[in-house]
């Protein structure tokens, strides 16, 4: 079966020259543990390159790849009799893609009848392939053995991971599909209906696939993560219809900062937090352009250079911190996880694919007002936030790599923004320790920028809270774009559970 | 797991964190030099916390290996640093965040592209 599917050595020569293909020939003399090597940079190479075009065509071709992969599952030896709980996501995943494949089959929904995207064919036939494979030889596998059955673990475990990248690609096309008809309908002037989750740009008509194909994530996600059982549960994830996601992005960050801040914190902790209330400023004026655009803000001549200034602030106190973080430092879970979140909150609502929409598109979005009102809360909290960073400024046992802490503190010698030695040019860290790539304490003129860096920090962020917390959307402004109607979430079931985590779109 | 296995999953995951590190370092380093609300702070939180994350799977006490880090852009080392995950033994219970690396790495690439990297 599976070598029927393959053409002729003659037959593709193109794809012989194609980096993006892997060359296929009459006869296949990958094993099955390259070949589902194949299918992972393949997946791969899928998500790095994902398109709104390629949306439909790779939802036609989910329910085929998913059966292929199940019976190359179902093939692999020590299959255990009766149900067990380790086949239950794939299981699972088939039955998500069999109602897929049923829903497909109306021809006049979207995405309709139409081409397969050629790299979810290549993986389907891959992982035919591979079926073949073990279905001729492996009988001759003893799974009871403890690297057979690690080996069998592991090509799970690939399965699975191909799975996994194939529908968060899957689940970014359909956003970027849902971006591409919103921008579309603002050009013509004509209405589309919005789901009201997951995200702004969720399209209704795609809106139902974007819950379906992260209900598959979710499954893929969760048999990689060891935690299925708890999936089942629901316990891991959170409901559905989350229209205030900012808003609570920005009050777990909040919580978790401070919390972070109460502990003993490293550097690349207090980088991460001056980053990310970089981040909250920067997102905070493009928020403001666009509130400004939809008439949710009154124009103000302070508050937009304000945030500016706050945010460059945190981005140079970040700097310094950075020089203090090695590479492979740790962060806090719950900060990191509070940080990612914000980031991505703030994406869905700022950002056109990889860059940021312009105000015009981000005033025609659902939820910006609640996300202006969250921000300006975010930014008065800020200075309270600098406060506290500045603190650990003035610990006295702060240490750094030798290298960026000599650059450093040469650097700010010569700016101006430290003291220098009375003895005039002195070396502020050993040669010998630069060579050896050693930690050392941190350089005096290093330790007092960083103080004047966070007092200026605070500065800003103090200035940036005042003019804020007198700021407040416009209460007579609407809440729903002018342009655009809200689809009414009723007419699209939720046919299973959603991330807690929406992918990057 | 032999120890070699475990040597060899860690020298990669060390050197995937190094590779990360710089990257933001230079995505940051050109975001501070654009205007505070650049695109650009957004992609180097992003790559921050893909470091954090190969730094969490490691031992605590790994010392990183040494990587050729020069004259390469952010993409080449967000590039390098998803080739080098490919190899990594997914399955294994303490890699259980690993697929959750590959999928950011993959997105942040993405993302790196589209800002004109």
């Amino acid at each position: 079966m599976a070598t029927d599917l393959r053409p002729a050595y003659a037959e593709i020569d193109e794809e012989l020259f194609d980096v993006d293909q892997i060359p296929r020939t009459s006869r296949d003399l990958r094993s099955v543990g390259e070949m589902l090597f194949d299918v992972d940079y393949l997946g791969r190479q899928l998500l790095m390159d994902v398109a709104g075009d390629d949306a439909g065509p790779l939802l036609r071709g989910w329910p085929t790849t998913v059966a292929t992969a199940e019976d190359l599952w179902a093939a692999l030896p020590g299959r255990r009799p009766g149900v067990d709980e380790r086949d239950r996501p794939i299981t699972r995943l088939s039955a998500q893609a069999a109602t897929i494949e049923s829903s497909l089959a109306n021809p006049r929904a979207w995405p309709g009848q139409g081409p397969i995207d050629p790299r979810m064919s290549q993986m389907a036939e891959t992982l035919i392939s591979a079926t073949s494979l073990v279905r001729r030889y492996g009988g001759e596998i003893r799974h009871e053995r403890t690297e057979a059955h690690r080996d069998l673990e592991a090509a799970r475990t690939r399965i699975m991971h191909g799975l996994y990248v194939t529908a968060h690609a899957l689940n970014v096309a359909l956003h970027e599909h849902g971006r591409e008809r919103v921008k579309d309908a603002r050009v013509t002037g004509r209405r589309v209906n919005l789901a009201q989750h997951h995200s702004p740009y969720a399209v209704a008509p795609t809106g139902v696939w974007v819950d379906r194909m992260t209900a598959c994530e979710t499954t893929a996600r969760s048999y990689l993560a060891g935690r299925f059982i708890q999936a089942l549960a629901g316990e891991a994830f959170r409901p559905v219809a989350d229209p205030g996601r900012l808003a609570q992005a920005l009050a777990g960050w909040d919580i978790q900062s401070h919390r972070a801040l109460a502990g003993n914190l490293t550097s690349a902790n207090l980088l991460l937090i001056a980053r990310t209330q970089g981040l909250i400023a920067g997102a905070g004026m493009v928020l403001v352009d666009a509130a400004a655009a939809a008439g949710i803000l009154e124009p103000s001549e302070r508050l937009k250079p304000a945030i500016a200034e706050a945010g460059r602030s945190w981005s140079s106190l970040a700097s310094r911190w950075g020089d203090l973080a090695p590479p492979g430092a740790r962060l806090e879970v719950p900060l990191a996880g509070a940080a990612a979140e914000v980031r991505a909150a703030f994406r869905e609502i700022t950002h056109d694919t990889t860059t940021l929409a312009s105000p015009g598109m981000i005033a025609a979005r659902p939820g910006l007002k609640q996300a202006m009102t969250a921000t300006l809360g975010a930014l008065e909290a800020g200075s309270e936030l600098a406060h506290d960073v500045a603190d650990e400024a003035d610990a006295p046992n702060l240490t750094g790599p030798a290298r960026p802490l000599s650059r450093r503190a040469q650097n700010d010698i010569e700016a101006g923004l430290a003291t220098p030695d009375p003895d005039g040019d002195i070396v502020w860290v050993s040669p010998a320790d630069i060579l050896a790539k050693r930690i050392v304490p941190l350089p005096p003129p290093v330790a007092e920028a960083l103080r004047r860096a966070s007092a200026a920090t605070i500065d800003a962020a103090r200035w940036a809270a005042s003019v804020s917390s007198v700021t407040a959307p416009n209460p007579a402004a609407k809440c729903d774009p002018p342009e655009l109607s809200v689809g009414d979430p009723r007419q699209h079931p939720v046919p299973g559970p959603a991330l807690s985590r929406s992918p990057r779109r | 797991m032999t120890t070699a296995a475990a040597d060899e999953t860690w020298e990669r995951l060390g050197a995937i964190a190094q590779l990360l590190h710089r990257a933001s370092s230079e995505v940051w380093s050109a975001a501070d030099q654009a205007a505070p609300d650049s695109p650009l702070h957004d992609l180097g939180l992003g790559v921050y916390l893909a470091h954090s994350q190969a730094s969490a799977l490691m031992p605590e006490d790994h010392v990183l290996p040494e990587v050729d880090l020069e004259e390469r852009t952010a993409l080449q080392l967000l590039t390098e640093a998803e080739k080098l995950t490919r190899a990594l033994p997914l399955h294994r219970p303490d890699l259980v965040a690993g697929s959750q690396l590959v999928v950011d790495l993959c997105d942040l690439i993405r993302e790196a592209r589209g800002l004109g990297y």
